[in-house]
């Protein structure tokens, strides 16, 4: 029997409805995807409208309509809804919508787990924008949720324990979502194609899958362990009952760690596809750049204590840590110069996708830099817990992550839609991000060092003008985020027709899956099996 | 490189996949019960090295019959001075009114012997009357060869003056030049 007749046998199973009913009931990995990017756009303007009021109280901290509790929720939810609602999900959906396009499947392993993944990230977001509707609003404790601040004692609203009941579920959606990867990666590639032959962004979306399923139930196990103490007043971080708040620390870095990869192996991926496309060159050092990636996914798992050291570790713990996150420069170090040498010699081509991944090299190689500082025990002891760690976090998952996403969404919208998004407007866009993060975020270096904490809602009178001029540099950042939203919503419908399977024409080079099909695919993604053959 | 073909769809992987999949999701469990079994790891990792953030806290539920603390070791040489030295052992646990026993551990990298003194601080200050040290190397001068190692013992026991309030205190040496 052949493929096409296999198609058109389970064809019949599938109940066919239109319009809004087909969304909710889909099971195509094509929709899935891009609905997980809509949920990521959304969320991404309130995590960003979070993030302005953080700004706004910083401003001037006598205006008192923000209150320090509402600064501690949006603190803390600018953080969740960014990391487990924008930046996470982002990535899944380009996954879900690029991988079986570039294995040459037809779908995801399980079709209707991955409408499960999907649908499970709406309960939980819910549920974690209702908890600012509860008595004493939402979690105040941070992201990393920290015992005894995030114990009943100190946090005793509901907000708090909702939130760990809601980044639970959402776990759940992530474990799924990573069976599925893997499942697919392993198992349905086209025939022909090895491990050694599938695109970079597959690799990176196997290795995060990874991460996933190890990482994830960590985080599941330790917030179990905090709304127990928090509900049934158990003693896992209280001192009094024998407990020990420090290993919460230990347990949560060590889902941490690894989920700061979680948020950026991704978008190294999308790199290799952008860089070399708009340089009109294969890219350089493909077993290099998977082995890199290999590399950093084990050394996660490794570097968890360089998040505690003024917790009270011993010397030797501190220099082993300092070391293996030494290390991990040097994997990180093969990909930035794989991709300068992928480019090197290049016709360059300045598009908008682009400028986010030239965009992405320059702010995240000083991120990595930065992160390699505060790798060095003494440093990192003199500005923990100060804005320089604020910088440093931004440039790796706003200058990295996030510029990866924007140039994927330049990069791939074609594919998706069969529309292109405006370059000029995507011109502009690149250029708002570009200067106003640096704008927002450099002088954050300045302010850690000169010992500003950082998560308080007050600061002394010296930093007034830093943190003005960086509350102004956000309106560069919102501009920037009007623009790109306007440029998505009207080029679904008015941008320029891209029918064609590669509109970039950079397939010659790039020989990738996704740009032989039409665009957008059609439902089954390939007419018949495709080949893999080398050559 | 990749061409159209009517190769034929693998349809019978489902059921490994399946498999697969069930492999996979069996890591979840594991991983949960990692993090659990994490509770008692770290208590033995943490009295391992002496971080003793475990055994303090059943001290302070102890510690209301006043009678059981921790004793550190510590130890810094003064300025010019190149001997190495550290205790036996960093944290020891004792009931009051109990008779201990340390040592402390010097070596003289150099090649010329070295004469010093040892000069002892006990912290809190409230502890310093109640510390009675029965043996110690501070008591007179020492001398150490050329690339000598010597271990040297403390003996101390807590009398039961100790106020009730302290459940830990510092034995700290400082080594100066004779």
């Amino acid at each position: 029997m052949s493929s096409a007749e296999v198609a058109l046998a389970a064809a019949p199973e599938a109940k066919h409805y239109t319009g809004l009913l087909d969304w909710l009931t889909t099971t195509d990995h094509k929709k899935i995807g891009l609905m997980y990017l809509i949920f990521s756009l959304v969320n991404a303007w309130v995590g960003g409208l979070f993030a302005g009021m953080v700004r706004l109280r910083l401003y001037d901290p006598n205006w008192n309509f923000i209150k320090p509790e509402f600064f501690n929720q949006m603190l803390t939810m600018h953080a969740t809804v960014m990391i487990f609602m924008v930046v996470m999900p982002a990535f899944v959906g380009f996954g879900n919508y690029l991988v079986p396009l570039m294995i040459g499947a037809r779908d995801m392993a399980f079709p209707k787990l991955n409408a499960f993944s999907f649908w499970m990230l709406i309960p939980p977001s819910l549920m974690m924008y209702a908890s600012f509707f509860t008595v004493g609003g939402s979690a105040q404790g941070g992201w990393w949720s920290y015992p005894p601040l995030s114990g009943a004692e100190f946090s005793p609203g509901a907000g708090e324990s909702l939130w760990c009941l809601a980044i639970i579920l959402l776990g759940i959606s992530s474990i799924m979502g990573a069976v599925n990867f893997l499942v697919t990666i392993a198992d349905m590639r086209a025939p022909g194609m090895g491990w050694m032959q599938m695109p970079l962004f597959v690799w990176a979306t196997e290795i995060t899958a990874w991460l996933l399923l190890l990482a994830v139930p960590i985080l599941s196990g330790v917030l179990v362990m905090l709304l127990s103490d928090r509900i049934f007043h158990t003693g896992f971080f209280q001192p009094g009952l024998g407990g020990d708040p420090l290993l919460y620390q230990h347990l949560f870095w060590f889902f941490g760690h690894p989920e700061v990869y979680i948020m950026i192996l991704p978008a190294f991926g999308i790199m290799s596809h952008v860089l070399p496309a708009f340089a009109h060159k294969p890219v350089f050092g493909y077993k290099g750049m998977v082995y890199a990636l290999a590399s950093i996914g084990v050394l996660g798992f490794m570097v968890w204590a360089h998040h505690m050291f003024t917790s009270g570790i011993s010397p030797e713990a501190q220099i082993f840590f300092s070391t293996t996150s030494l290390i991990i420069a040097v994997p990180t170090g093969v990909k930035v110069y794989s991709w300068l040498a992928s480019m090197w010699g290049g016709t360059i081509d300045f598009s908008a996708a682009m400028k986010f991944g030239l965009g992405f090299i320059g702010l995240f190689v000083i991120g990595g830099l930065n992160g390699v500082v505060l790798a060095i025990v003494p440093f990192d002891i003199a500005v923990h817990n100060t804005y320089f760690i604020v910088a440093h976090l931004h440039f790796v998952l706003f200058g990295g992550s996030v510029m990866g996403l924007m140039a994927a969404t330049y990069f791939w919208f074609p594919k998706m839609t069969g529309r292109r998004l405006s370059e000029k407007l995507g011109n502009w866009h690149f250029w708002l991000f570009f200067i106003g993060f640096l704008w927002v975020f450099t002088p954050m270096h300045i302010l850690g060092i000169e010992g500003m904490p950082r998560r308080v809602a007050f600061y002394r009178p010296e930093f007034t003008d830093l943190n003005r001029f960086i509350s102004l540099g956000f309106l560069l950042l919102l501009a920037g985020g009007l623009i790109f939203t306007y440029n998505v919503i009207h080029s679904i419908r008015h941008g320029e027709p891209t029918p064609e399977p590669d509109p970039w024409k950079i397939n010659d080079v790039q020989q990738s899956l996704e740009w032989m099909v039409p665009s957008p695919p059609p439902a089954w993604n390939f007419d018949e099996v495709p080949v893999y053959e080398e050559g | 490189m990749s061409r159209i073909s009517s190769h034929p769809a693998p349809i019978s992987a489902r059921k490994h996949r399946g498999r697969m999949a069930w492999l996979l999701l069996a890591i979840v469990p594991v991983m949960f019960a990692f993090a659990f079994a994490n509770i008692p790891l770290f208590r033995v990792w943490c009295e391992h090295y002496g971080i003793a953030v475990a055994p303090v806290n059943r001290a302070a539920t102890t510690a209301a019959d006043g009678r059981t603390l921790n004793m550190m070791f510590t130890g810094e040489v003064s300025t010019a001075l190149p001997i190495q030295f550290e205790p036996k052992d960093s944290l020891q646990r004792v009931k009051v009114g109990e008779r201990v026993e340390n040592a402390y551990t010097f070596f003289n990298p150099t090649d010329q012997p070295i004469r010093f003194r040892a000069i002892h601080a006990i912290y809190p200050e409230a502890a310093a009357k109640t510390l009675a040290l029965m043996q110690c190397f501070c008591f007179s001068d020492q001398e150490l060869a050329p690339h000598q190692t010597k271990t040297l013992p403390v003996i101390y026991e807590v009398n039961p003056g100790l106020p009730g309030t302290v459940t830990e205190v510092t034995l700290n040496y400082t080594l100066f030049p004779k």
